[in-house]
């Protein structure tokens, strides 16, 4: 029976939710490093799998070797697809061998749904899967239950796309205390380990996004200055690009090709991509309509395949310096992110763009996740030496008269950012107003991102152009844009109601949860072995603290007795039985009870003659 | 506590506090603490920037109560607002003329002579080169008006800079204060004529394929 004095401190953990694959990382005394997942790896590839008859999905290298098997049953690259609809996607459906739909109700307009076998997901759901398998890797890794953390985005992506990643996350039973650029942790990641003052350009091609970033870096801080990007261009193009070279080469047509040629084609042309990577040379061959096809590419053919898509990042870059107000010549370092950053011809374009030879000493996979988790490292408190000062990557703006874009928040203005705007009724007695926030940088609101419609309620009925309702348009640290509305005349707030334009409604995610296609059982059950675990923790600590004593105070027949309730202890706590684990604690508190009297009487003792030498004194 | 942090904290707790009503609250001076001026020292200005937002930074409160998060957020994204007004003079500008009542509604009227005859100038040199079929004779007029418009416009912009000098001379001088101001809310009505007019004769120009 010993007081429990310590406090559980829980960890935050960062993830880097990537388009190819995913890893967890946490700030362990100040130094940020990769969990392994339950795979035993370093990387989880984000692949999920719902293999036919089977009522668990399969997750990472294991359905890595389903891609091609059960391609129609195999979702991957699905961060493409987050936060767009079936319509936005029409034209690029050919590149996912799985099967895309609109929702069941028909709504083109609405999130986009992935086909496995005979059930539905949207990118949400398989996104949340992927959560919930890092966090469990996390969980056995640190042997606590890990409840939050902070989740990583390209920079580019829009008010939408962060949106479903905060989704997927509390799906997965996390909570998200902060979504973060990309490009902005690896500068983190980066910067930490050299501490660096100057000018830094984040060139960072991943699976499938790319941003380019600009952050000055000043006595701890992290400013962002500027940052563009392309949430559709990534490695998987440069896949896209082998697939259209072989695909005309030998005359073929990827209409008629089967869902799982197309995915064997896929496959074949990233081992071609990751060859070239090392040689000058290498083969694909695909197996389509029991032919073997096989072509030569070389590396320079290679190239010249990359190149006309790579010089899409070059408008980027010149963009993001010219808003950061500053020349290339200014800046101290450029640094490449991402998988793809390994190919020399992205190292060479990137070089070109810059007129400077790239930084590659970060590891271009896993620098995000430790960013991530330094980034979480400062919001547990336990780094007071960093900030991080983010920007608002597209400007927000509302619909005014003619479908004219007004823009209240430019892009690159710092965040948390927020604008005012005044507004009034048209006709007399009007008690609502809507407000259509739109995304991205076009002058007409049909070219950019529509956001949500905003409806105020409750105006008090007046004639037309009298009320005065103030809207606040608040874009968060994480990106993501809060309304409030205030009656100028009575101070008083007003109701925002917010029809999101492509995400989940507060509905739809409770009912997701409530369905628990990420098997709340299981989840339980582990909380049950973290609680029992975490109860028995103080018992077992104080009692080895005192076991020196043991057998002076209680003899050596009572203390060994103890010591083997120790040893069990320790074994139950290792294996996942809670009942078990309570039993063994339950044990060693019986045993312990005459051992923790005599310490206390002893303790008591010194004390008081402490204090009758003091009184002699 | 640090100096320039005091204002945004509880004294007591050390907490960044929910925003006034008062307009002070929200001024980007007070805000700063920064002397009132259109000249600001910009090295220091981003140094304050910093020192404030170690201070006030949701980042900082993230496992705080809700309402003091909600007061980080208010009081960063305030801080975000004034630091861009403050590096930029037009926004200093337009911010000082709304807060003496020198521009939006309210601001008294200022039609200015030299508007007048421009404007007039510009009906006609419009009639003249619509109703000539575009002749050669009338885009010599055109471009005449034009660079007279240019001029104008540079002169605007100066006496917007030397408005603004004095603005800074006067150094907490109220009455000085008022005068440059008004001055300056003049000046800047004027240059937004101009600048609309320009607009209109670089469409007639394009019109007329003159580049």
């Amino acid at each position: 029976m010993f007081l429990q004095t310590g406090k559980i401190n829980e960890p935050i953990v960062g993830i880097d939710l990537g388009t190819t694959h995913s890893l967890v990382a946490w700030v362990r005394d100040g130094i940020p490093e990769v969990l392994p997942t339950r795979e035993g790896q370093r990387l989880l590839p984000s692949i999920v799998s719902m293999a036919l008859g089977e009522a668990e999905p399969v997750l990472g290298y294991v359905a890595r070797q389903h891609k091609v098997r059960d391609a129609r049953q195999t979702a991957f690259s699905v961060k493409r697809l987050l936060g767009k609809s079936f319509e936005d996607l029409k034209n690029q459906s050919k590149e996912f061998p799985y099967e895309l739909t609109a929702p069941s109700d028909g709504d083109t307009s609405g999130l986009v749904r992935i086909k496995l076998g005979d059930r539905t997901f949207t990118a949400i759901e398989i996104s949340a899967l992927i959560l919930k398998e890092l966090r469990a890797s996390a969980e056995a890794a640190l042997g606590c239950a890990v409840r939050k953390a902070v989740i990583t985005v390209p920079a580019y992506f829009n008010d939408s796309q962060r949106q479903a990643t905060r989704t997927a996350g509390r799906l997965a039973g996390l909570d998200v205390l902060r979504i973060i650029n990309e490009p902005t942790a690896a500068s983190l990641a980066y910067g930490l380990s050299r501490k660096n003052q100057g000018l830094i350009a984040v060139y960072d091609l991943g699976g499938g996004t790319f941003d380019i970033s600009i952050l000055r870096l000043q006595d701890g801080v992290f400013e962002v200055l500027s940052t563009h990007g392309n949430t559709q261009l990534g490695g998987d193009d440069l896949d896209q690009a082998i697939i259209q070279w072989f695909v005309s080469e030998n005359h073929l047509s990827s209409d008629a090709m089967t869902i799982e040629e197309r995915a064997a084609l896929i496959e074949a042309a990233e081992t071609a991509k990751k060859t070239l990577s090392e040689k000058a040379e290498t083969s694909v061959e695909v197996n389509i309509s029991g032919t073997l096809y096989r072509q030569v590419l070389s590396l320079s053919r290679f190239n010249e395949l990359c190149r006309p898509l790579l010089e899409k990042t070059r408008q980027s870059c010149e963009r993001a310096l010219a808003d950061a107000g500053i020349e290339r010549s200014e800046l101290t370092d450029l640094v490449l992110v991402g998988g793809p950053t390994r190919l020399a011809i992205v190292q060479q374009v990137a070089g070109e763009i810059f007129s400077r030879v790239p930084n590659t000493s970060v590891h271009p996979d896993e620098v995000v996740a430790l960013g991530a988790a330094i980034q979480a490292d400062i919001l547990a408190g336990n780094n007071q030496e960093l900030l991080l000062l983010d920007v608002v990557p597209l400007s927000l703006g509302i619909e005014t008269y003619g479908g004219v874009m007004s823009v209240l928040i430019p892009r690159n203005t710092k965040v948390p950012a927020v604008a005012r705007e005044n507004f009034t009724t048209f006709v007399d007695r009007q008690t609502g107003v809507d407000i259509h926030v739109y995304q991205g940088e076009r002058d007409q609101v049909s070219e950019n991102r529509s956001l949500a419609r905003f409806k105020l309620g409750g105006i008090r009925p007046a004639p037309a152009g009298i009320p005065r309702i103030e809207v606040s348009f608040l874009v968060d640290a994480d990106g993501i844009l809060q309304v409030t509305a205030r009656d100028l005349e009575t101070g008083q707030l007003q109701s925002v109601e917010v029809k999101p334009s492509f995400g989940l409604s507060d509905a739809e995610v409770e009912r997701m949860l409530a369905e628990g296609l990420t098997n709340r059982d299981s989840d339980k059950a582990f909380k049950r072995v973290v609680d029992a675990r975490n109860e028995a923790e103080p018992i077992l600590r104080a009692t080895e603290r005192n076991l020196g004593a043991a057998d002076r105070l209680v003899g050596q027949e009572q203390a060994d007795l103890i010591r083997s309730a120790v040893n069990e202890l320790k074994l139950a706590m290792q294996a996942t039985d809670p009942v078990r684990i309570r039993e063994c604690r339950d044990g060693l508190n019986r045993m312990t009870i005459s051992l923790a009297e005599k310490v206390l009487a002893e303790t008591l003792a010194q004390a008081s003659r402490a204090a009758e030498e003091t009184l002699k004194k | 506590m640090k100096g320039a942090l005091a204002p945004h904290l509880c004294q007591g707790c050390g907490l960044p506090q929910p925003l006034g009503k008062s307009p002070r609250d929200r001024d980007p001076f007070v805000v700063f603490q920064v002397p009132r001026r259109f000249h600001q020292d910009l090295p220091q200005l981003q140094r304050r920037f910093f020192e404030l937002s170690r201070g006030l930074h949701p980042d900082r409160f993230a496992s705080a109560a809700d309402d003091v998060r909600q007061a980080s957020l208010e009081r960063m994204s305030l801080l975000n607002e004034a630091f861009q007004l403050l590096r930029s003079r037009p926004q200093i500008l337009e911010f000082l003329l709304a807060e003496s009542g020198l521009a939006g509604a309210g601001a008294p009227p200022r039609a200015q002579c030299s508007d007048l005859e421009l404007a007039e100038e510009w009906f006609e040199v419009q009639e003249q080169v619509l109703d000539s079929d575009e002749s050669q004779a009338a885009v010599s007029v055109l471009v005449a008006f034009s660079s007279k418009l240019t001029e104008a416009i540079q002169a605007a912009t100066e006496a917007l800079a030397s408005g603004q000098d004095s603005f800074d001379r006067a150094g907490g001088d109220l009455v000085a204060e008022r005068g440059a101001l008004e001055q300056l809310g003049r000046v800047t009505s004027r240059a937004t004529t101009l600048k609309s007019m320009a607009r209109d004769v670089e469409r007639l120009k394009a019109r007329l394929k003159l580049g």
